[in-house]
């Protein structure tokens, strides 16, 4: 075994959720702590959702769920019967955190409310993940990731201005939140370690969506402007009342590369356009743009016609070159121009593959190892851990009602058959 | 308020006492500090108006009057935060700013790789004069590696990650995420990585050094899209508002108040019994019933027709309207909120989502509250963003012990610019 350290060895979490906010717990566990997940019998729901692994769809074979629960202990557990309450109490007892993002008010009605739990363990952080909060009008409000989406102010600034809005067809809200989630509760924690006192924090999806919305809202706040979506080719409204369309997403040989076409003051636009026209010079086309007066051509100022006839040479310049040709080429002259990567090409990209990013897991059930998003921090000390393979159902039960509560064997059968665990 | 009191720790909040000093710009690395304020930690925000903060020079601007302390831009990273100018490039700077640090818990940096380094301020720099520093970077390609002189914005960090070619209709070209999203995922996971840092340093005294690519990070949460790929060889692309389990799922248009334009409703069936409640809530009892529609297969057969159905209802509710009508009867939908909307939103507002902080030059503006809602020690607002330099006075004082010949003398030779 490795002697390196990480940094929430000493902690453990309970893991209740679902596939909302399942990444909390992930998050402390690639950070060391003891994450236990808890299933109902029969498995999680959420193993319900894909993509599958081999396309098949199978509650051990959700590659979500493998995801976000990589790392993480499994139990399983009927907080229906009294009994399953009772161990769940008893585990409450000895760990350090509890996530859950059942409906809200659905542990409460089981008699799991957050003072019940905190009458066992006054040092306990229960974190609440829901897609609007545990409480206020939209608390019961139904939701998807689309809903939380929409609610949170994305949705209207996401896609073409002449269709409807769309979402990223990634589903970000139940992930999303479980990092906020995380954070929240190391908030929580940190507190406790001075106060020794556990709290209950409370995550909501739609909230966490509002945090990504950039400027947009201040701009309303400052300005009363309603800021709008576009897509790749899309129409500035300026104060003035004038508008440009303009390009954001600029095609390529084989794909989109992200450039904006302006001159003006600002020393980093104008010298990044200056420097992408000397390399269209240095490759022999004939009409790259150097005669143009660019501190002169701000893309805020610029008419219509301008921009339209100054794109053409750089169109044809993008046409030639791979997206990959294309950022390589702008990061060597210090352009600011970005690839628009597609997922293989996310795979396939030079900077992860020397930084070792990936992290390949061996999945014994599936006969397969598959491959993760690495550590989404590096710390040189406490290294982020590659996980262990998310749990099968109830996988540990034995390791943690029999090791850690101190369950006889008699007992545990005892309790598997009568379908509490 | 006396020079003193700004930095005295606020009893009771979870980083009471703990100093931070904050080299970073932009947007992720100052968001992660300002959670820090926000829960009680003191912040030394450090700037030069001689190389500002590009978001001090981007709009949105009080009475639309470009300054240095007029962008709200400049200001919402910054809650909580006490700012000192100071001119990083000159030697007598970077003593005090090394004397900074001897005060400090945590450094804070996201310019590109080598940048603090060549001004002897790198971790290596740091540990020397305090061997316990905790000391985070934040950039957009990491600290090694052949992209880390990228020296981009969270909108290169969002189409490198995936996200812009994920965004969009699968007969066009991407469309591309709103803003610089990367920069609102890749936070939280530093934060919390910087807190369990903060823990393991007060039970260890052993500080250390975090590396944050935000690209790296934020492609955590596109991880079932990564596996898929890498397990199956199947690349998830943008398919407009389709969902790969559930039918119906999309936009639907409705009636406008006074313009009239653009206003949509989110809807999403997950069973047959939210199936059954949208049919009857908009007239389609018929539907409820029907056998072929029960399961998402048979929907999914049917979806033109059925987002047709939806959409004639739609379009005589506004995007509330629609929504309290589906809400009351189970089915999950959402209006389509414009900003504007976010600030009367009742849910937002409940949670005490808008701070409104009086700055020192802009008056009173809105910031976003942190999304964790703690029940005995939640965020607090105490200050607006700082104004640049704004405390340079008291921060050379209190912290820097510095007396006024001396800051006179410091000023005179342009350190506090």
């Amino acid at each position: 075994m490795s002697e390196t350290p990480a940094a929430l060895t000493p902690f453990r979490a309970l893991d209740l959720t679902g596939a909302l906010g399942a990444l909390g717990g992930r998050v402390l566990a690639g950070l060391g702590a003891d994450v236990i997940k808890i299933e109902q019998p029969g498995g999680d729901p959420a193993r319900a959702h894909g993509p599958f692994f081999q396309n098949t769809p199978h509650p051990q074979r959700s590659l979500s769920w493998i995801f976000a629960n990589a790392g993480k202990r499994g139990v399983t557990l009927d907080l229906e019967a009294a009994r399953g309450r009772e161990l769940l109490l008893r585990l409450a007892a000895v760990s350090d955190f509890l996530f859950e993002s059942l409906p809200p008010g659905r542990l409460a009605a089981l008699g799991l409310a957050d003072e019940s739990l905190l009458a066992v363990n006054p040092a306990l952080v229960i974190v609440h993940i829901s897609p609007f909060g545990q409480s206020g009008p939209y608390r019961d409000f139904q939701a998807t990731d689309l809903i939380a989406w929409a609610l949170g102010g994305q949705l209207y600034l996401d896609g073409d201005d002449d269709r409807a809005p769309t979402r990223p067809t990634a589903p970000q809200t139940e992930l999303l939140a479980g990092v906020h989630a995380a954070a929240g509760a190391l908030t929580a924690h940190y507190a406790r370690q001075r106060s020794g006192r556990g709290q209950v924090v409370d995550i909501a999806a739609q909230e966490c969506v509002t945090w990504t919305l950039m400027i947009a809202a201040q701009v309303w706040d400052i300005s009363h402007v309603n800021s709008q979506r576009g897509g790749a080719v899309r129409t500035a409204h300026r104060l003035d009342g004038s508008t440009l369309v303009h390009r954001v997403l600029w095609p390529c040989k084989d794909g989109f590369v992200l450039w904006s076409l302006s001159g003006g003051q600002a020393a980093g636009t104008l010298a990044s356009t200056r420097a992408l026209v000397r390399w269209m010079a240095d490759e022999g086309m004939a009409d790259a743009p150097t005669e143009v007066d660019w501190p002169q051509l701000s893309a805020a100022a610029m008419d219509q016609q301008t921009y339209d006839r100054l794109s053409v040479p750089f169109l044809a310049f993008f046409a030639g070159k791979s997206k990959r040709e294309l950022f390589e080429g702008s990061l060597a002259r210090s352009i600011q121009l970005a690839a628009v990567n597609e997922i293989p090409d996310v795979a396939a990209s030079p900077q992860l593959a020397a930084r070792e990013y990936w992290m390949d897991v061996p999945h014994d059930y599936l006969g397969a190892t598959l491959r993760f998003p690495g550590a989404p921090v590096r710390l040189s000390r406490t290294p982020w851990t590659a996980p262990r393979p998310a749990p099968l159902p109830g996988q540990q039960n034995g390791e943690v009602y029999g090791g850690l509560l101190g369950l006889g064997d008699g007992e545990l059968r005892d309790l598997c058959a009568a379908g509490i665990v | 308020m006396s020079e003193a009191s700004l930095f005295a720790p606020p009893d009771g909040m979870p980083f009471a006492g703990v100093k931070v000093v904050d080299f970073a710009w932009v947007g992720v690395g100052p968001i992660i500090a300002r959670h820090l304020a926000d829960f009680g930690a003191t912040v030394i925000r450090v700037e030069s108006s001689t190389r500002p903060d590009t978001l001090r020079l981007a709009p949105p601007f009080r009475d639309g009057q470009p300054g240095l302390d007029r962008s709200a831009f400049g200001a919402v990273y910054n809650t909580n935060k006490l700012g000192l100018a100071l001119n990083l490039r000159l030697p007598r700077a970077r003593e005090l700013a090394l004397h900074l640090v001897r005060w400090a818990d945590i450094v804070t940096d996201s310019m590109t790789p080598g940048s603090l380094a060549k001004l002897g301020l790198g971790y290596e720099d740091l540990r020397r004069v305090k061997p316990e520093i905790l000391m985070y970077s934040t950039t957009q390609m990491g600290q090694t590696g052949p992209y880390r002189d990228f020296g981009g914005y969270g909108q290169h960090g969002a189409s490198t990650a995936g996200f812009h070619a994920l965004t969009g209709w699968p007969d066009r070209p991407p469309a591309g995420i709103f803003g610089a999203y990367t920069d609102f995922v890749a936070p939280w996971f530093l934060y919390t990585a910087l807190v369990a840092a903060l823990d393991y340093r007060d039970r260890t005294g052993e500080g250390q050094f975090l590396d944050e690519s935000q690209v790296e990070a934020a492609m955590q949460i596109l991880g079932p899209a990564l596996l898929d790929y890498g397990a199956n060889g199947q690349a998830l692309r943008r398919g407009g508002n389709d969902d790969a389990e559930l039918t119906p799922h999309g936009v639907f248009p409705c009636a406008g108040d006074d313009t009239a334009a653009d206003r949509w409703v989110a809807i999403a069936v997950r069973d047959a019994g939210e199936w059954a409640a949208l049919a009857r809530a908009i007239g389609r009892a018929d539907w409820a019933r029907a056998e072929a529609l029960q399961d998402e297969a048979g929907r999914r057969a049917r979806a033109d027709e059925i987002a047709a159905a939806i959409a004639a209802w739609t379009l005589g509710r506004t995007p509330h309207e629609a929504m309290a009508a589906l809400q009351a009867a189970g089915v999950p939908a959402g209006a389509v909120q414009t900003c504007e909307e976010l600030f009367s939103d009742p849910q937002l507002l409940h949670r005490g989502h808008w701070w409104t902080l009086d700055h020192a030059v802009m008056g009173p503006h809105a910031y976003d509250a942190p999304a964790w809602k703690l029940s005995e020690t939640p965020a607090r607002p105490r200050r607006a963003g700082p104004a640049l330099g704004q405390h340079t006075h008291a921060i050379c004082h209190e912290i820097l012990g510095l007396d006024d010949d001396a800051i006179a003398d410091l000023t005179a030779a342009g350190v506090f610019e």
